[in-house]
C-alpha cells in the first residue's frame, strides 16, 4: 500500500511535466492543426539555457525560470516565422508544416550538439535546495512538492485563460477558422505567434525543471520526451488544456507503475501503446473538445 | 560478380547502405504521394530486418525464403495497421504511425527472441550486391509502372483531393491499404536485406533519427516522383563524400536544405526540373485557345424515360437542425429536373446526400434499381451506382492535364482508355485543350472539364450544384449545351441553379426547397408562378 502510494507519488511528479510538455505542444497542435516536432528542440533549448545560466553565471534555479521562459517563448515564434507560416495557405499544408519543423527540429538539435560537444551535461549541486518532505508514508522533495505545484498551477492558469479571456477566445476562434478568425478582424498572425510564445514558455520552463530534476541536459532532451508528451496529449485529448493535464498525470503515473512493479524496460512500452491504443479506440482523447474528426 | 559494388573502393558499405535506405525511401513515396500523411516505415523495416533474421537464424530457413517472407510479414503488418487507423487522418494518423514505429522500437528491445538491446547478431551474410540492386531495381520499375497506370492517376486524385476522389468511384480506405501493405513490403524488403548484408541487427538504429533522414530523402528529391528518393539519397547520402571535413555540418545542413526545400520548392529538386521542362515544352507548344462547345450528335430528343434515381424521405440534420426533413425527389431517364430554393434551404445538402458526402439519417429510394439504404454516405458506391456530380466550387486535379482529369472519371473496367478520353473531348469540344494542365484553364472551361469527367462514368444520374455561378452568359450557355446533349443521350440530371429564368426555360421539372422540405414541385411555370414559392422568396408579410 506504501509502495503503490510512493509509486502513484512519483507518477504525478512525472506525470506534471509531461502535462506541461504535452499542454504547450496541444495548444499549437489544436490552434493551428500543426505538428509541430520543433516543439521538442525548444525544450531542449530550454535546458541549454538553464543549464548555461546556472553553471557559467551561478544564477539560481529561480531565478534563471523567467529568462528561460522569455528565450523559449521567443524561440518558439521565430520557429513560427521561419518555419510554419509561409506553409499555412499550402493545399497540404499539414505536411508542409510537419516536414519543415522536422528540418528546424535537426538544425536547432544539431546547434545543441555542437555547443555541448555531443556530452551530457549536469546541472550543479545546490541549483534548487533539495530537502526531503514526509507526507504520512509518502516520501517527496522540495523540488518535486515544488514542480507539481508550479506545473499544475500554470496549467490551471492557461485552462482559465482560454476559457475566460479575450486572448483565450481569439485562439479558439482562430482554432475554428483561420479564415472566418480573419474576417472578424481578429489579427490572426498576431494570435499565432502569441500561441507559439506560450507553448515554448511552457516547454522552456518543464525543461529547465526535468533537467534539475534527472541532473541531465542533453541535445537530444526533448526528442526524448517527444512521445510521451505526445501520449500525454493523445490520452488528454487534442487541444484540450485539462486535458493535457490528466493526460500527463495518467501517462506519468502509469510509466512509474510499469517501472515499479514490472520493469524499467516497460515503461515505453507501456505509455506508447496507450498512445496507440487510444488512437486507435478513441482518437478523441478523454477530454474530447472537437467532434469533427476528419473523415477519409 | 557476388559484390559488384566493391567496385566503389571503401565506400562499399556506404553504397549497399544507401540502396537500401532507397528502398525504404520508396516505400515513404508510395503513402506521401497518394496525400496519405502516414510515416510507419520504420517500424515496418524494423520488422523485416528482425523477421528475416529470426526466421533465418532461429529458424533455419533458408535466406532465401527469409528475406521475401520477411517482406511479406511486413507487408501484412502494413495492412493490418491501416485497418486499425482507418478512422483517422492528418496530423493523427502521421502521430499514430509514430507510435507505431515506437512502439515496434521499444518492443524488440524487450523481447528476448530479438536479443534485446544487445541486438541480433551471427545472421547469414548470403546477401550479394545482386539481391539488392535486383530488389531496387524492381521496385522501381514496379512504381514507375504503378504510376503511369490508372491506379497512378488514383493515387494523385486522392493526394490533391480525397473528396473529389471518392465521387469518382474511388474506395479511398480500400487503396489506402493496399498503399500501406506495399510500402510495408518494400520497407520489410530493406530491412531484410540491411540484417543479412550487415550480419546483425542495431536495434537503436530503428529510431526517430533514420526516420528524418529518410524524409529529407524523399522531401528533396520530390515526393511526388518515383525518381525523387534516388535524387534525394543523391544529395543526403553523397555530398559527405564529395565535400572534404563537411560530415562535421552534415545533419545540419540536412536539416537547412529540408526547411528551405519545403519552403521554395515544394516539388523538391525533380518537381523544379520537370516544371522548367514543361515551361520549355509548352513554349513551342501549339496555341491553347478556349474552346467552343460543340453539341453533341443531333439526335431527336429522346422524351423522359423510365424513373433513374428515386429517393424518399430523405432526412439530414446537423446537430439540431434538419438542413433536409423528408424529401422526396425523382427523376426519369432524359429529364432535367431543377431544384431551386433560397439559400440555406437545402439544395446543395440534397446534392451532397445524394452522391454521398454527407450521410442521411434517413432515406429509402433506388438509383437504377440499387437500393440507396445501401449506398448513402459511400461516395464511391454511389459513383458506381451511376450518379455522377459536379461541385459547387471546381475540383480538378490542376496541375494534371484535362486528358488526365477526364480520364480519372472512367471507370477501370473500360477498354481503351485513353481513346475513349479522346472521343468524349471531341464530343464535349475540349480536345484542342486536352494536353493543357487544368489549373490554367478559365473558370468557364474548368466547369466543361468538370462535367467531362462526370460524363466518363456513362452514369444515369448527373448531379449538377449550381454549374454557372459566376459565369459569363456566353459560358453559361456553353453549360447548358453540354447539359442538354448529356440529357438527349438518356441521362438523368438533377440541377441546382439561382438563374430562375434559365431554369424556366431548361428544366423538365421544377422542385422549390425551403427549410429542407419541397415546397412545389411540378412543370416550371406552374411551380415558379405559385403564391407559396413566391411568398418563400420575397417574404408574404411585406405586402401585408
Amino acid at each position: 500500500m506504501d509502495f503503490w502510494l510512493q509509486q502513484t507519488v512519483n507518477g504525478i511528479v512525472l506525470g506534471s511535466v509531461y502535462a506541461l510538455y504535452a499542454s504547450g505542444f496541444g495548444l499549437v497542435m489544436a490552434s493551428l492543426r500543426i505538428f509541430h516536432v520543433a516543439h521538442a528542440a525548444v525544450f531542449t533549448w530550454g535546458a541549454v539555457v538553464a543549464w548555461d545560466l546556472t553553471t557559467r553565471l551561478g544564477w539560481p534555479l529561480v531565478a534563471t525560470l523567467p529568462v528561460v521562459m522569455l528565450a523559449a517563448g521567443l524561440l518558439n515564434v521565430a520557429a513560427y516565422f521561419l518555419l510554419i507560416r509561409h506553409l499555412l495557405k499550402r493545399q497540404d499544408a499539414e505536411l508542409a508544416a510537419f516536414i519543415s519543423s522536422m528540418g528546424g527540429l535537426i538544425i536547432l538539435v544539431e546547434v545543441a550538439h555542437h555547443l555541448l560537444d555531443g556530452a551530457v551535461e549536469r546541472m550543479p549541486a545546490g541549483v534548487f535546495p533539495v530537502s526531503p518532505l514526509e507526507l504520512g508514508p509518502v516520501r517527496i522533495t522540495t523540488l518535486h512538492a515544488t514542480m507539481v505545484v508550479v506545473s499544475i498551477g500554470l496549467i490551471a492558469l492557461l485552462a482559465w485563460g482560454m476559457a475566460h479571456t479575450q486572448a483565450g477566445r481569439e485562439v479558439r476562434t482562430v482554432a475554428a477558422d483561420r479564415e472566418t478568425a480573419s474576417l472578424l478582424g481578429i489579427n490572426v498572425d498576431r494570435v499565432s505567434a502569441g500561441v507559439f510564445f506560450a507553448s515554448g514558455a511552457l516547454a522552456g520552463l518543464a525543461a529547465a525543471m526535468v533537467a534539475t530534476a534527472f541532473n541531465v541536459v542533453s541535445a537530444d532532451l526533448g526528442s526524448g520526451y517527444l512521445v510521451i508528451a505526445l501520449a500525454a496529449m493523445v490520452v488528454g485529448g487534442f487541444g484540450s488544456v485539462a486535458g493535457a493535464l490528466a493526460g500527463g498525470l495518467l501517462i506519468g503515473v502509469a510509466s512509474t507503475y510499469a517501472t515499479g512493479y514490472l520493469d524499467s524496460s516497460y515503461r515505453d512500452l507501456v505509455v506508447f501503446a496507450l498512445l496507440l491504443g487510444f488512437l486507435v479506440v478513441r482518437p478523441t482523447g478523454l477530454f474530447h473538445t472537437r467532434s469533427e474528426l476528419a473523415r477519409v | 560478380m557476388d559484390d559488384f559494388l566493391s567496385l566503389f573502393g571503401v565506400y562499399d558499405f556506404a553504397v549497399r547502405d544507401a540502396l537500401v535506405l532507397v528502398l525504404v525511401s520508396l516505400a515513404l513515396y508510395v503513402l506521401l504521394s497518394a496525400g496519405i500523411f502516414a510515416v510507419p516505415q520504420v517500424g515496418l523495416m524494423a520488422i523485416g530486418s528482425y523477421g528475416s533474421a529470426i526466421l533465418s537464424v532461429d529458424m533455419g530457413v533458408p535466406v532465401a525464403l527469409a528475406v521475401p517472407a520477411a517482406a511479406v510479414i511486413a507487408g501484412a503488418v502494413g495492412v493490418l495497421l491501416a485497418a486499425l487507423v482507418a478512422r483517422l487522418n492528418g496530423i493523427y494518423l502521421a502521430i499514430a504511425s509514430i507510435a507505431f514505429s515506437e512502439v515496434v522500437r521499444v518492443a524488440v528491445l524487450n523481447v528476448p527472441l530479438t536479443g534485446g538491446s544487445q541486438g541480433k547478431v551471427g545472421i547469414s551474410r548470403e546477401v550479394t550486391d545482386l539481391w539488392i540492386c535486383g530488389a531496387v531495381l524492381l521496385a522501381t520499375v514496379a512504381l514507375v509502372w504503378l504510376r503511369r497506370s490508372r491506379h497512378g492517376l488514383v493515387i494523385s486524385a486522392m493526394r490533391v483531393d480525397t473528396l473529389m476522389a471518392q465521387h469518382q468511384g474511388i474506395n479511398v480506405v480500400r487503396v489506402r491499404t493496399l498503399l500501406f501493405g506495399l510500402s510495408g513490403l518494400l520497407s520489410g524488403t530493406a530491412g531484410a536485406l540491411q540484417a543479412h548484408t550487415a550480419g546483425f541487427i542495431d536495434p537503436g538504429q530503428f529510431n526517430f533519427d533514420l526516420l528524418t533522414k529518410l524524409l529529407a530523402v524523399v522531401v528533396i528529391g520530390g515526393m511526388t516522383f518515383v525518381g525523387g528518393s534516388f535524387v534525394g539519397a543523391l544529395v543526403i547520402f553523397g555530398l559527405p563524400f564529395t565535400l572534404e571535413g563537411f560530415a562535421e555540418y552534415q545533419v545540419l545542413v540536412n536539416g537547412l536544405i529540408i526547411v528551405l526545400v519545403v519552403a521554395f520548392a515544394p516539388g523538391g529538386i525533380l518537381g523544379v526540373l520537370s516544371r522548367l521542362l514543361a515551361r520549355l515544352r509548352r513554349s513551342d507548344a501549339p496555341g491553347e485557345a478556349g474552346s467552343p462547345v460543340v453539341p453533341g450528335p443531333g439526335d431527336a430528343p429522346a422524351g423522359i424515360g423510365p424513373v433513374a434515381l428515386d429517393a424518399d424521405d430523405v432526412r439530414v440534420t446537423f446537430g439540431g437542425v434538419h438542413a433536409l426533413d423528408g424529401v422526396r425527389l425523382t427523376v426519369g431517364q432524359g429529364e432535367v429536373l431543377g431544384v431551386i430554393g433560397p439559400n440555406g434551404s437545402g439544395k446543395t445538402t440534397l446534392i451532397n446526400a445524394l452522391s454521398g458526402a454527407y450521410t442521411p439519417s434517413s432515406g429509402t429510394g433506388a438509383v437504377d434499381g440499387v437500393p440507396l439504404a445501401l449506398l448513402w454516405g459511400r461516395p464511391h458506391l454511389l459513383a458506381r451506382a451511376g450518379i455522377a456530380r459536379t461541385f459547387q466550387t471546381i475540383r480538378l486535379m490542376d496541375d494534371k492535364s484535362v486528358a488526365a482529369n477526364v480520364a480519372l472519371g472512367f471507370p477501370p473496367q473500360v477498354p481503351r482508355r485513353s481513346e475513349a478520353t479522346r472521343e468524349l473531348l471531341v464530343r464535349m469540344g475540349l480536345d484542342q485543350i486536352s494536353g493543357v494542365p487544368a489549373g490554367e484553364l478559365p473558370y468557364g472551361v474548368r466547369r466543361q472539364v468538370e462535367i467531362a469527367r462526370a460524363l466518363a462514368r456513362n452514369p444515369r444520374v448527373l448531379l449538377l450544384d449550381e454549374p454557372t455561378a459566376g459565369m459569363s452568359p456566353t459560358e453559361r450557355e456553353g453549360v447548358f449545351t453540354a447539359v442538354d446533349a448529356a440529357r438527349r443521350h438518356g441521362l438523368a440530371v438533377v440541377l441546382v441553379e439561382h438563374d430562375v429564368a434559365m431554369m424556366r426555360r431548361f428544366c423538365d421539372r421544377l422542385m422549390v426547397l425551403d427549410f429542407g422540405r419541397v415546397l412545389a414541385e411540378g412543370s416550371p411555370d406552374d411551380v415558379l408562378d405559385s403564391k407559396e414559392v413566391i411568398d418563400a422568396y420575397i417574404g408574404s408579410g411585406a405586402l401585408a
